[in-house]
């Protein structure tokens, strides 16, 4: 319903809007109880499928079949909301006939609708050959038959709901002690997409990749003054099982973040104009993600998300010699990185996936691909990009995790803060917004911090940094050492029309950038 | 075919007998819907899916637990409803669980049409091909988007409550862009009723704009008027009803707070031009008549002559304040004026056209402070006429500001917004409107 977030749903913003426009029971969410069918039976619905495809025409087709589950369990001010458990099921069929992409879905998985609706997927691809110019090509792609899943050490959906309801009941405890913190809320949301796929290429390749994540807000309103501030967890969602939840110092951040919320009312409200800027990586991920991420998607720069998501600066013409920041400045895909968002082992498209880099020594050097346009830019394999976020979605070319590489001697945050005279520091992700080009952008965070000689001296309020991509990655001036790098990300980066969300990670290390402008957004 | 009535009924009184809780309530929704896509002027992607969704919330006293799943035999049902009673003997007593409603009576809507359900794929076919034929006569790169959907919405509890109702949407938007990259054009439309929709003229408005847009030059970023077309203004409504919830008001944490405690309703808030409500059964935006618990959507007002009228309130916080609880509305209208978009601009003497915003998101809460960037046709109007093309800028403002600053509108009209709002879901109905001294605040290079 509200699906038209653009580049990117905000988490916190969607859940507040299903609660102020009453949409929860119309989300399509998804049981933790059922099983996958047996590879056996996969294999048979999957070959009806393609049996089915070929019959209709088709040069190309596959099959994912796939079972999403959720949990997400609610709580504020010492209650539980609400605890949800969804389970979503179906199939998608993608056929190539004459050249042209079809594809229809169903969440009745049987032999006779899998039949039916490759049939149907056939029929629209004939259907739409008339308005095609540009005949679908396919990078090569080896024939797997694997299986590959997240590594977690705790499956979230194993664990029982009482250790889960007695943290976050403490989490709002913790938060309600703190004297002037007025509200709170605290969740945990835990993700298990099960996938499926076959293709004519003689691939067969199972997955099951599980995310979790954590969080909370605080509130403090003044009554007298009729102001509020809130600051919400630094925590990132992960691909990582129920020890990403354990192993996180929850009740440690919950109780500075409920000061630093009561602090907000007394801080100094933040300077104008140009400073040095400092941003902790659970500030910059965000950052990484909407300049560096979107900017070397392929799709865009071609122009195929033109009427949505926007295109690209980085056209073309670009490849391989612009310079899009300073010598400091590497920046990796991977969708193999430990414990990222968008790490799998096999993509949409059936392809294996890998780690490359976009941003090397400062140039830019290559984009993020799929299976159907690496020939677009000369390239004979694919990036392994593809994704779709449902059965019922098209796979189309999604974000990989995006990292900003941490620097190669160990600078420490003491070392960065140490060296800056007057500057900023900001912590944890806040407002964020970037032209479709991804040119202009503007981000505020959670934490703001005044620096001066050298030193952390007050806590800021009412602060977001506004710069130009190019222009601030050439600015970067200091990277911290790999003991700064940190992950951040999202389960909800948005593209594509119907839009799709992509959960993405983007690690990097505390990092500074000279010369920014900062404005002060309480006036 | 979508599901008829009396096979969601079959569905939902299968489920409830399923049921050992005290209460039970059970939402179905679900449909087909069918799409094409298009860009570099030719189709890229395409796509039908077909599913349902089931969504069982069972309660013990204060106690609840939901689970949702798509597979409707039986053993998958009860293995459901097992579920979420399970989860429900867990939670701990939430104090402000509502009991499910009795049966309630729902005002009669048509918000489905045959026309859009029974869309097949040539004609989803022949209406990009009008677009990408116009683009190459013109010499333009064109984008879009074509989708027909048929929905059903069943909600049914253990006390007897039962609700279908189905509706349609036809969507179809563009951006038509110059191939040196140096203008872009945008037009978006959504109908329930698909002979509604017209794809050439769509198409021909966004190629014109391209055209028009091509090679801009940069003003300074300021304070402007500006007449935004209703695309661009309907954002910001929406943005603004984001904030509009009571008991976020009432706990002092909203722009829609009162000093020292309690909300602003009553209070004027906005320019006494303003006019906004909510409407099951406005024959331009129908929407289905109740929400996922069974609750009656009916008219509301949320602005009267800029005065705060109502905001939203769930069904315990109306209990706790002795007020009406709100359904989440199925559309927003805001009433216009008479004024055409070129009396707008004949009566700027210098302001700024925008055909829509882009990337919005909140700064500031306390005083609905957003920041957003124009996007797809920016222009300079000088001494009541359009002189030229102007870059993109992004803006920092308020909704609340700028509605405080109308001074004309146009008639409302149906649209969809940059933000994508105004489809299947939430449909909308804004004017366009010139509105004094709305701040941008830096450039964009962007097209």
């Amino acid at each position: 319903m509200l699906g038209g977030g653009n580049a990117m749903i905000d988490r916190r913003r969607f859940m507040h809007s299903m609660l102020v426009l009453g949409a929860a029971t119309r989300v399509r969410p998804s049981t933790v109880l059922l099983a996958s069918p047996p590879s056996t039976e996969l294999r048979d619905l999957a070959d009806a499928a393609l049996a089915s495809a070929g019959n209709a025409g088709a040069s190309y087709a596959d099959i994912r079949i796939n079972r999403y589950r959720n949990q997400f369990i609610f709580t504020r001010d010492r209650r539980v909301q609400n605890i949800v458990n969804t389970e979503d099921y179906g199939f998608g069929v993608r056929v190539i006939v004459e050249g042209t992409w079809g594809f229809a879905s169903s969440s009745l998985v049987t032999k006779e609708e899998i039949a039916r609706v490759a049939a149907q997927a056939a029929s629209i691809a004939k259907a739409n050959r008339k308005v095609n110019g540009e005949p679908v090509k396919l990078a090569p792609v080896e024939a797997y038959n694997g299986t590959w899943n997240t590594p977690v050490k705790k499956n979230p959906f194993d664990m029982p709901l009482q250790p889960k309801l007695d943290l976050l009941l403490q989490i709002n405890d913790e938060a309600l002690q703190v004297q002037g913190a007025s509200f709170v809320s605290a969740y945990m949301q835990f993700v298990n997409e099960q996938k499926y796929f076959a293709s004519t290429e003689g691939s067969h390749i199972e997955q099951s990749l599980i995310r979790s994540y954590p969080g909370f807000s605080i509130t403090a309103v003044d009554k007298a003054s009729g102001k509020f501030y809130s600051r919400s967890a630094l925590t990132a969602p992960m691909g990582m099982g129920y020890e990403y939840i354990e192993s996180y110092p929850l009740l440690e951040e919950v109780r500075v973040a409920a000061t630093e919320a009561v602090a907000m009312h007394k801080a100094k409200p933040a300077p104008a104009g140009q400073k040095t800027l400092i941003l902790h990586p659970t500030n910059l991920w965000l950052t990484i993600h909407e300049s560096v991420g979107h900017s070397t998607e392929l799709d865009r720069a071609l122009g195929y998300e033109a009427n949505y998501a926007g295109t690209s600066f980085l056209t073309l013409d670009k490849l391989g010699k612009f310079e899009f920041g300073s010598k400091l400045v590497n920046i990796v895909a991977d969708k193999t990185q430990e414990n990222a968002m968008a790490t799998c082992g096999y993509d949409d498209d059936g392809v294996k996936t890998t780690r490359w880099h976009l941003i090397k020594d400062g140039t830019f050097v290559d984009y993020q691909t799929t299976r159907d346009q690496a020939y677009l830019i000369g390239q004979n394999a694919s990036h392994g990009c593809s994704y779709a976020d449902s059965w019922g979605s098209i796979p189309f070319q999604r974000m990989p995790n995006v990292s900003l590489q941490p620097g190669q001697n160990n600078v420490t945050e003491s070392d960065i803060i140490g060296a800056t005279d007057d500057g900023v520091y900001v912590k944890g992700d806040g407002s964020y917004s970037i032209d479709h080009q991804r040119y202009n952008f503007q981000f505020s965070g959670q934490t703001f911090w005044e620096v001066k000689g050298g030193k952390i001296a007050t806590q800021l309020r009412d602060l977001a940094y506004q710069s130009n991509t190019p222009d601030f990655w050439k600015s970067c001036d200091m990277l911290g050492g790999q003991s700064t790098y940190l992950l951040g990300g999202a389960f909800s980066d948005g593209k594509g029309q119907p839009a799709q969300s992509n959960s993405v990670s983007h690690g990097c290390p505390i990092t500074r950038f000279a010369r920014v402008n900062i404005l002060n957004t309480g006036k | 075919m979508i599901w008829t009535r009396e096979q969601a009924k079959a569905l939902t009184d299968r489920v409830l007998s399923f049921g050992k809780a005290e209460q039970m309530l059970v939402s179905l929704n679900g449909g087909e819907r069918a799409n094409l896509r298009f860009a570099r002027n030719t189709a890229t992607t395409s796509g039908a899916s077909s599913g349902y969704s089931l969504a069982i919330t069972t309660s013990f006293g204060k106690k609840s637990g939901t689970v949702t799943t798509a597979e409707f035999d039986d053993a998958s049902l009860q293995r459901a409803v097992r579920n979420a009673e399970e989860i429900a003997r867990l939670s701990p007593d939430n104090p402000e669980a509502m009991p499910v409603l009795g049966p309630q009576t729902y005002l009669p809507v048509t918000a489905y049409f045959e026309d859009a359900a029974s869309a097949t794929p040539e004609w989803r076919a022949s209406s990009v091909a009008t677009a990408i034929d116009l683009s190459k006569t013109k010499e333009v790169v064109s984008a879009g988007f074509v989708e027909t959907r048929a929905s059903i919405q069943a909600v049914a509890n253990s006390k007897g409550l039962f609700g279908f109702d189905r509706s349609t949407a036809a969507d179809y938007n563009l951006t038509a862009r110059t191939p040196d990259g140096s203008g872009s054009g945008w037009a978006s439309k959504s109908f329930n009723e698909l002979r509604q929709l017209d794809p050439p003229k769509l198409a021909g408005a966004a190629i014109e704009k391209a055209a028009l847009s091509k090679s801009p030059s940069a003003i300074e970023p300021g304070k402007y008027t500006v007449v935004l077309e209703p695309a661009a203004l309907g954002d910001l409504i929406v943005f603004m009803l984001f904030s509009a919830n009571a008991r976020t008001a009432d706990e002092g944490r909203s722009f829609f707070s009162k000093k020292g405690g309690g909300n602003r309703v009553g209070e004027q808030v906005v320019g006494e031009k303003v006019r906004i409500y909510s409407d099951p059964g406005s024959p331009i935006a129908p929407a289905v008549s109740f929400d996922g618990e069974g609750l009656p959507i009916k008219r509301r007002v949320w602005i009267e002559n800029g005065v705060l009228k109502d905001l939203f309130y769930s069904r315990f916080w109306a209990e706790k304040m002795s007020k009406e609880p709100t359904a989440g509305p199925g559309n927003v209208i805001m009433e216009g004026g008479t004024a055409s978009v070129g009396d707008l601009i004949a009566g700027t003497e210098r302001g700024v056209l925008v055909t829509r915003f882009w990337y919005i998101r909140p700064l500031d809460p306390q005083t609905i402070l957003l920041t957003g960037l124009t996007r797809d046709g920016v222009f300079l109007i000088e001494k009541g006429k359009v002189t030229r093309p102007v870059k993109n800028m992004r803006w920092n403002d308020s909704p609340i500001v700028a509605l405080n600053n109308i001074d004309a509108m146009s008639p409302a009209e149906r649209v969809v917004t940059g933000e994508g709002f105004g489809g299947a879901g939430l449909s909308l109905v804004c004017p366009a409107a010139r509105i004094r001294e709305f701040t941008f605040s830096s450039a964009s290079d962007a097209v």
